[in-house]
């Protein structure tokens, strides 16, 4: 594993836009029946501040150490650090999990019902072990060219979409209930899994500035804002009536007779969430210490496996990995609480 | 390298072994719907699916049902069980058919993935209707005109995506609605339909 080579950090921010795009196109805009464009808009414009803040004690250790967090607590509580660790593998493992269910579950009601869905998460898996064998630097290059592909796919979808806007029927209206806007930020708030990652992995990029978050958070409004609006403004309630309305979207693009672009939607979902979770894979390694061990990332991937077929066979189990307001909890967990209380113990011997 | 080789090997292999694709059925083209067509006769209510066909006659398979969800199912069980809508373009209903019917069905096309949200909706005469059974060149023709309507009259509905929208509008109670009619050739008009709300 080529674990010992430095990463420019516009590489790794071009990976979190990709993750990013992943959360917007695997999820659903109508988590509540009844809210509109507007409030979903409010929504991810604080989906996305909540995230940005979620990376401020990171940023904090790595611009005082040129450490990422996981090194910085391997370093200053060598004694403890097997509850650091253990928590963060397991947090890893379950947003991992969160992905693959989601992505099957995409997989399952929109390509092929009958297909063999623990074969394809198999397969998925397995080559996430290869890229975690390659290294972080390789799977975020690889996401240079799932960036290039992305954007290409959204400017298809949505120039194909322009001739469908529909302002007739709907507009610019403002409405929800308290509980619909809760649902939907926490719908939005669940990229705030890129500031643990940030965490872990920060510590390996060179030339990194708190700009080049910014800039990714401020696309990602951009990239939802611009999705919400197709998504409301051209399926409007046509789009009530299915789940994971970005597929339908891609299908409704027209571009002269060729009609649908729902196969660029699924490849660029299926790359996306395979470079999730080989980032996230990588994470875990990073947890455990063992960055440049293929087996650990080898027994976590037949965990993520082991958690999926639960959670396909348990309906129990499946709330619990796609409950967006516990992986929302665990992030702030991973992202801000533990980070904040080695912040605070070490505040003096920061830079010891 | 042989390594690495005997590695893509087992991959491609175990792709298409496990996933489903080694026992993969080619959908005979004989079992793909492009056109359906509703009317009603008799107080019946009647579908007919237009299948793709390399001979020169028109192969077109026709069921008594109370809806398209049930036309489909009827018309698999009995008459093609590899029945596909996947290449769905075309629905015509009877401009005398009962508006709630046409509501079912706009309601059951909106709400299966595997039918696009572009599929061409329009109200057709009964000579229409009888065209489209005896030319296999008609469903383009009614395609084009629907085409050449739109561009000179955009307030006019002609795909399931804005049918279904203008119907459970909240702020129209009426919309626009193509209507093809034949005498002697295709022609095309868009029709006000008012909505109950």
């Amino acid at each position: 594993m080529r674990a010992n080579l430095k990463l420019s950090s516009v590489q790794l921010m071009i990976s979190f836009f990709v993750f990013s795009s992943a959360v917007i196109i695997l999820q659903n805009f109508y988590a509540a029946s009844d809210t509109s464009f507007l409030m979903n808009l409010i929504c991810v414009v604080l989906g996305v501040l909540i995230a940005f803040l979620f990376f401020v004690p990171s940023i904090i250790i790595r611009s005082q150490t040129k450490l990422d967090f996981m090194s910085f607590a391997h370093l200053k509580t060598p004694n403890a650090i097997i509850f650091t660790s253990a928590f963060y593998a397991m947090y890893f493992v379950y947003a991992a999990g969160y992905f693959l269910v989601t992505y099957t579950e995409m997989f399952n009601q929109k390509l092929n019902p009958e297909g063999n869905i623990y074969v394809i998460a198999f397969l998925l898996l397995s080559a996430c072990v290869y890229a975690v064998y390659k290294g972080i630097n390789a799977i975020t290059r690889c996401g240079i060219f799932i960036f290039a592909f992305s954007l290409l796919a959204f400017t298809l979808i949505f120039s194909g979409n322009i001739a469908n806007l529909d302002f007739v029927n709907y507009s610019f209206t403002f409405n929800g209930s308290n509980s619909d806007f809760i649902n939907n930020l926490s719908y939005f708030l669940t990229i705030s899994v890129i500031a643990v990652i940030f965490a872990c992995v920060s510590g390996k990029t060179k030339n990194f500035k708190i700009r080049h978050i910014v800039i990714t958070m401020a696309a990602t409004v951009v990239l939802f804002a611009l999705a919400m609006f197709f998504v409301f403004f051209v399926l409007g309630d046509y789009g009530r009536q299915q789940s994971f309305q970005f597929f339908t979207l891609s299908k409704s693009a027209k571009f002269g007779t060729m009609n649908g672009m729902d196969s660029l939607y699924l490849s660029l979902s299926t790359s996306s969430v395979f470079l999730i979770i080989s980032i996230i894979t990588v994470c875990i390694n990073k947890a455990t210490g063992k960055i440049k061990n293929i087996k650990m990332a080898l027994i976590f991937s037949l965990l993520i496996f082991i958690l999926f077929i639960c959670a396909r066979n348990f309906n129990s189990v499946k709330e619990i990995l796609i409950n967006v307001h516990i992986l929302n909890i665990l992030t702030f967990v991973a992202a801000v609480l533990i980070p904040c209380i080695y912040l605070l113990f070490f505040r003096r011997r920061v830079n010891e | 390298m042989n390594r690495k080789f005997l590695c893509l090997v087992i991959a491609v292999m175990s792709a298409l072994l496990f996933t489903g694709c080694s026992d993969s059925k080619k959908i005979d083209k004989a079992s793909i719907a492009e056109t359906v067509t509703v009317r009603q006769t008799g107080g019946q209510t009647i579908y007919t699916f237009y299948l793709l066909s390399s001979s020169e006659d028109v192969k077109s398979v026709s069921v008594f049902a109370n809806s398209l969800e049930s036309a489909c199912y009827l018309a698999k069980e009995n008459y093609i069980p590899n029945l596909s809508l996947s290449k769905f373009e075309l629905f015509l209903a009877d401009e005398d058919l009962s508006f709630d019917i046409l509501k079912t069905d706009l309601q059951f096309i909106s709400s299966e993935y595997y039918l696009s949200p572009l599929i061409m909706v329009t109200l057709a005469d009964g000579n229409s209707i009888k065209y489209i059974s005896e030319s296999k060149e008609a469903p383009k023709e009614v395609e084009e005109h629907l085409m050449l309507l739109k561009n000179k009259n955009n307030e006019t509905d002609i795909n399931s995506l804005s049918v279904f929208n203008s119907i459970y509008s909240k702020k129209q109670n009426e919309f626009s609605m193509a209507c093809i009619n034949y005498e002697d050739e295709l022609s095309v008009s868009a029709r006000k339909i008012s909505v109950k709300k």
